[in-house]
């Protein structure tokens, strides 16, 4: 039999009976549509989380104070936690001593309600050096980012987000007004371009200024939070990092045996932490969904039996006019086949269109995958023939005298 | 089996031979259904085997019909040992060599005329058929239904339907037509047109062969070859045959 004679018996095969086919064929739509719609939720998430990583900026290594290495009874949770041991010191002993960094900018972070004239508003006080908006990846949005001389002469200035912009100045223009950051009085003199919320909440709501003045203005300490550091490029980032604990190490005299007493986070190592969690989910999503896929084979296992029963006769009409088992055995998997890959098409459309609806109208990001796609229509086709095997396996084996005689 | 089969048998053989064919059962103890047959049939012939239920004449035609195989003896069909061959090649004699035409016809009923008529061709895997729709038009106008390409089994009668069984039966030019019972289901006047239609294909050239329990069938035949007990008991040539009219 030719492909086309066997794929046009299937057809109308199927036609016989397709409120039956269809119904069965319910399963394999559900189990394909599911499998693409979830990895597709799966991706969408992991992809947003990525985003989010990847828009801190890039290549970047990221130093905490107190190490959260150093587990055990020694070190102690409260101590460890709370103590800072990172300081401006650190800072300028690194600008100096790094080789190979594109830009370093310390945090220092001083909370403070803000005041204009009758508004004021809670946001984030970041003291950051001029390197922040390279390092950050931010830009200027109106105004101008305060420069090393200012910096260098711990000048009251400030550059703020969007949502301050639209919180504390209520929308009206923040360039050369003048604030109070808890009883210290600052300029304005630009404004941050919007980044929307990523790690850590809103990237809008902060407000910088110069860490030397945050040091010496608000804080009163010599301690920063964090220090970042940027990377020329992705390659140097572990030879950084190698130099970054080294210097560290230096600079705070520890012994040789001593722990690190602060942690280096690299960019790259966070997003495949990330992904390699997300990975597991999506595996998870896409499992739960094939084994409904797989049930959806089971239907067509029975779909079938019962057809070969039904289609007794004909099969021993079939081998009394000159078809082999094999010819037989073709038909029927042709059939199933068929009936999976038709699924699978149908069940492509509504994943598709189930992921689309879940973007546009429930907002859950998601990421269509083209291996997916093939991989599940291509595995529903699988399950045709893994399941239509055994019951065309019978047909073929019918003894076409019974056959014949079957009513 | 990579040649085609053979069609014909040599010069000088009959195209059908059976020697000693036997065929035994398991049912409970060993029942001999056939019990030592030979048959020569030649080409032209128009045949009945004739018996009674019971009688071995079923077994018979499913052996023949290289739907079963026998426990004993030899068969030669056409030039082919069809007891040493395969069961792909048994698969290709029957659609090649020879023609079913049953009693309750056993057409597919979501086929029209025209397609049940083509089935055949689609399981040849030996000989190509590339106009097989203008081989089943042939076919259905030597039964009489050239007008009848597209209907539906339902929607025809009896006769029709057995019409088209035999189009079917004939669409692969085979050298042996076998019936059984063909007229079993079908009105008197009916039959005896299917009857007719049988002597026309045989005086066309077709050999026929006509399993029955119905003696008025068999003498309509030019020879009536009777099975009882799983034996031959008579083999007789029948000089005038009954003229249905």
């Amino acid at each position: 039999m030719t492909y086309w004679l066997l794929l046009k018996t299937a057809i109308q095969s199927i036609r016989l009976n397709w409120l039956r086919t269809l119904l069965t064929l319910l399963g394999i739509v559900i189990g394909v549509g599911s499998v693409i719609a979830m990895t597709a939720v799966g991706q969408g998430a992991q992809d947003s989380v990525v985003a989010r990583i990847s828009a801190m900026g890039s290549n970047l290594l990221i130093v905490n104070s107190s190490s959260s290495r150093s587990g055990g009874v020694s070190s102690g949770r409260g101590s460890s936690g709370s103590r800072s041991t990172l300081s401006i010191t650190d800072v300028d002993y690194l600008r100096k001593t790094l080789s190979s960094s594109s830009g370093l900018t310390p945090i220092v972070n001083a909370t403070g309600q803000l005041i204009w004239g009758a508004s004021n508003y809670a946001s984030s006080v970041n003291g950051v050096s001029v390197d922040y908006m390279d390092v950050r990846n931010r830009q200027i949005e109106t105004g101008v980012m305060f420069t090393e001389a200012e910096q260098q002469n711990r000048a009251t200035v400030a550059v703020v987000g969007q949502t301050v912009v639209t919180e504390l100045f209520l929308g009206e223009d923040p360039i050369g007004q003048q604030i109070r950051i808890g009883r210290i009085p600052f300029t304005i003199i630009g404004t941050l371009k919007a980044s929307g919320s990523g790690f850590g909440g809103d990237n809008d709501d902060l407000v910088l200024i110069p860490y030397t003045t945050a040091q010496a203005r608000l804080s009163g300490t010599q301690y920063v939070s964090q220090i970042w550091i940027k990377a020329v490029d992705k390659e140097s980032m572990t030879p950084l990092e190698e130099e970054l604990i080294q210097q560290l190490r230096t600079a705070h005299r520890l012994a040789d045996s001593a722990e690190d007493d602060f942690t280096v986070r690299n960019q790259a190592d966070m997003i495949s932490l990330v992904s390699e969690s997300t990975d597991t989910f999506t595996l998870l999503l896409g499992a739960i969904a094939g084994i409904s896929l797989l049930v959806g084979g089971i239907g067509i296992m029975n779909m079938m039996l019962v057809a070969v029963t039904e289609r007794t006769k004909e099969i021993g009409l079939r081998i009394a006019v000159g078809a082999r088992g094999s010819d037989i055995l073709l038909q029927f998997l042709a059939e199933s086949v068929l009936i999976c890959v038709m699924g699978g098409l149908l069940g492509l459309l509504f994943g598709v269109g189930g992921a689309y609806v879940l973007q546009h109208f429930f907002g859950v990001n998601t990421s269509l995958s083209t291996n997916t796609m093939i991989i599940s229509v291509g595995f529903a086709a699988f399950v045709g023939v893994a399941f239509g095997l055994y019951p065309a396996y019978r047909a073929s084996k019918l003894d076409p005298i019974e056959a014949l005689r079957y009513s | 089996m990579s040649n085609a089969l053979k069609q014909v048998a040599e010069a000088g053989l009959p195209l059908l031979r059976v020697r000693g064919l036997t065929k035994m059962y398991h049912l409970g103890e060993d029942f001999w259904a056939l019990r030592g047959v030979d048959i020569d049939i030649h080409e032209g012939e128009l045949v009945s085997i004739i018996g009674q239920s019971g009688s071995g004449k079923s077994t018979l035609l499913n052996i023949l019909g290289c739907l079963d195989r026998p426990t004993g003896g030899d068969y030669w069909l056409a030039g082919n040992h069809i007891n040493k061959m395969s069961s792909d090649d048994l698969a290709a004699v029957r659609n090649q060599v020879l023609g079913f035409v049953f009693q309750s016809f056993h057409l597919l009923p979501r086929l029209t005329a025209l397609e049940n008529v083509m089935l055949p061709l689609g399981y040849d895997h030996l000989r190509k058929h590339p106009n097989m729709r203008d081989a089943a038009i042939e076919a259905l106008q030597r039964t009489g239904l050239g007008d009848k390409l597209n209907n539906r089994p339902t929607q025809m009668s009896g006769g029709q339907q057995q019409r088209v069984a035999i189009a079917r039966a004939l669409v692969n030019k085979p050298s042996l037509l076998m019936a059984d019972e063909p007229t079993g289901n079908l009105d008197s006047n009916t039959a005896r047109d299917i009857l007719n239609l049988f002597k026309e294909l045989n005086r066309q050239g077709t050999t026929v062969m006509i399993i029955t329990h119905d003696p008025s069938i068999a003498a309509n035949t030019n020879r009536k070859i009777e099975v009882r007990d799983g034996l031959v008991i008579g083999d007789q040539k029948i000089e005038y045959p009954e003229v249905a009219a």
